[in-house]
């Protein structure tokens, strides 16, 4: 009687085994093929409050040498980054370029009020687009607001009227 | 209507780099009429173009300087653990490469 049990248990152990062993390269593959590592990792990497600071300030740092650029020249440079052909302030690409937020390499002038904006771009989706405006005369009206995905010239308007 | 059929493996990523290169195309259009560098996609600077929005992107309304004759677009989102992507081209022959932003650098395939 002891031998039919034997090798049953032995037959369980196998396929047991076997059934152990393609879950784990199913499991494997997976990982490989799909984007969730990836995904699991930069959730890792969010920081919101870090992000929020460096998109700050790299769009206070680049306003600033914007209005050291208009004063000196008298007028607005182009970009952030120039070269003999484009006027900039002083920037380097490199500089733009931080760990949550990169600075759009432009100096945008609005249409409809003469305003300056500055639009600093989130590397993922993590973190909202940020922009700042200011004036073109005097630069005492600055104020950086944080705008919803896809925002709305608007909404843009009403939150720049009310600071 | 999603530019590239929902469900697809990676879909949104495809519609990123149908975004960016229709911006990058309409840009060198605008170029070789006049040789000025255009600094944005349409008159208007609202932060993205309606134009080039599409369900899962929407490519930002401005045009990065590179460098003489070169400039970048970016392609941003709002989808769920998905990076920014930006095309980096020359005008004048139309020479391109992709960046994926995020935490993962480099062109991700």
């Amino acid at each position: 009687m002891s031998r039919p049990a034997t090798g049953i248990s032995l037959a369980a152990t196998f396929f047991g085994g076997v059934a152990i062993a393609c879950v784990l390269w199913v499991s494997v593959a997976w990982l490989l093929i799909s984007d969730a590592p990836r995904v699991w990792s930069a959730r890792g990497q969010i920081d919101t409050t870090a992000a929020d600071r460096e998109g700050h300030e790299l769009l206070k740092r680049a306003s600033e040498r914007v209005q050291e650029y208009s004063l000196q020249h008298g007028s607005l440079p182009q970009v952030l980054a120039g070269d003999e052909s484009v006027p900039g302030c002083g920037f380097t690409l490199d500089e733009l370029e931080g760990s949550y937020y990169v600075l759009a390499n432009v100096v945008i002038r609005r249409e409809e009020d003469s305003w300056v904006e500055i639009v600093a771009v989130p590397v993922t989706s993590a973190y909202p687009v940020l922009w700042m405006s200011f004036g073109a005369t005097g630069y005492t009206d600055a104020g950086i607001t944080d705008v919803e995905f896809f925002p709305l010239r608007a909404e843009q308007s009403q939150s720049h009227n009310g600071q | 209507m999603p530019l590239i059929k929902s469900g697809q493996h990676d879909a949104p990523l495809g519609e990123a780099l149908v975004l960016g290169g229709v911006a990058r195309d309409r840009l060198r259009v605008r170029y070789s009429k006049d040789r000025r560098i255009p600094w944005l996609l349409d008159s208007t600077s609202n932060h993205t173009c309606e134009e080039f929005t599409g369900r899962y992107y929407a490519t930002l309304n401005l045009v990065s300087y590179e460098g003489p004759g070169q400039a970048a677009v970016y392609v941003v989102t709002d989808t769920d653990d998905y990076q920014t992507l930006r095309i980096r081209f020359r005008y004048e022959d139309g020479d391109s490469h992709w960046e994926h932003m995020g935490p993962f650098g480099g062109v991700r395939r």
